[in-house]
């Protein structure tokens, strides 16, 4: 549901109101990061992850965000990277404290640590005109890059 | 070369790396066209059958979001009801229980791009 509400968000029909649609969406996303985000350390509903399965699954809220980010809100013809909406996802992720809440760990799984990464590397980080990141943007590169610093000798190679 | 392009991505044995090479001409194409219903009805059909599979299936419903999201305006009615119905049908998982999360997302996508035309395709 999170993809297709997104969608509906950016999908550039600006003749209808979407402030309430935004707003709604907001409170879904912060509350299904802060449950099951993919962080078994710190969800607060951690789903066990299904390795039998041969189709392919999204293994958590954060894993279907940076591919939904990754695809959709990363070309300029979806998104520019001041635009409202790309504003308020990186809100809603700083929101949700995730980041933070994985810093205060002592350490985190291999699994934590691939999924961080991954989200890092797809999540589309554009500075505006070449320059600066938005405040929401930046907050969140901040957390994203104190995790990876604080855990990245543990999970070497 | 949209019937190269299409019939490329479309190939059972194409490779990802042409597949992305493939989506971002086709989305760089579909620009300079007044016309995309045959493209977008290829991609439809390359989703909804089974000639593919899900790996490739991947990259041609994403393909068809972006298109949509970048040109949908210029989808006659007929062919955004063939779109809905494909996508409707595969969040059903009418298709069975193969669909793996890239397509479902990719197609909720695209049928919320879709949507953006709604009163033009009623």
């Amino acid at each position: 549901m999170i993809p297709l509400k997104f969608a509906i968000l950016i999908n550039g029909n600006d003749t209808i109101d979407k402030s309430q649609l935004v707003n709604d969406f907001k409170g879904m996303l912060v509350e299904r990061l802060t449950d099951s985000a993919g962080f078994e350390e710190i969800d607060d509903d951690p789903c066990p992850i299904n390795t039998e399965d041969e189709v392919f699954r999204f293994k958590g809220v954060l894993d279907t965000l940076s591919y939904m980010l990754d695809k959709f809100a990363r070309r300029a013809i979806c998104q520019q990277p001041d635009s409202p909406m790309m504003k308020m996802i990186y809100q809603c992720l700083n929101d949700s404290t995730v980041f933070k809440k994985l810093y205060q760990e002592d350490e985190i799984s291999l699994a934590s640590y691939k999924l961080l990464c991954e989200f890092a590397s797809f999540a589309p980080l554009k500075p505006v005109n070449g320059a600066t990141f938005t405040a929401e943007c930046a907050e969140m590169t901040k957390d994203i890059l104190a995790c990876l610093q604080k855990f990245y000798l543990d999970h070497n190679g | 070369m949209q019937t190269t392009y299409t019939k490329a991505i479309g190939d059972p044995v194409s490779t990802l790396p042409s597949r992305r090479v493939l989506l971002e001409n086709l989305i760089l194409l579909i620009q300079s066209l007044p016309r995309i219903d045959p493209i977008v009805k290829d991609l439809n059909a390359l989703v909804d059958g089974t000639k593919i599979d899900g790996d490739q299936k991947t990259s041609v419903s994403e393909c068809l979001a972006l298109i949509i999201r970048s040109k949908g305006k210029a989808i006659s009615s007929t062919i955004s009801q063939t779109i809905y119905k494909t996508m409707t049908d595969i969040m059903s998982e009418l298709h069975g229980g193969g669909t793996n999360d890239h397509i479902f997302t990719n197609c909720a996508t695209a049928l919320a791009f879709l949507s953006a035309y709604a009163s033009n395709a009623s």
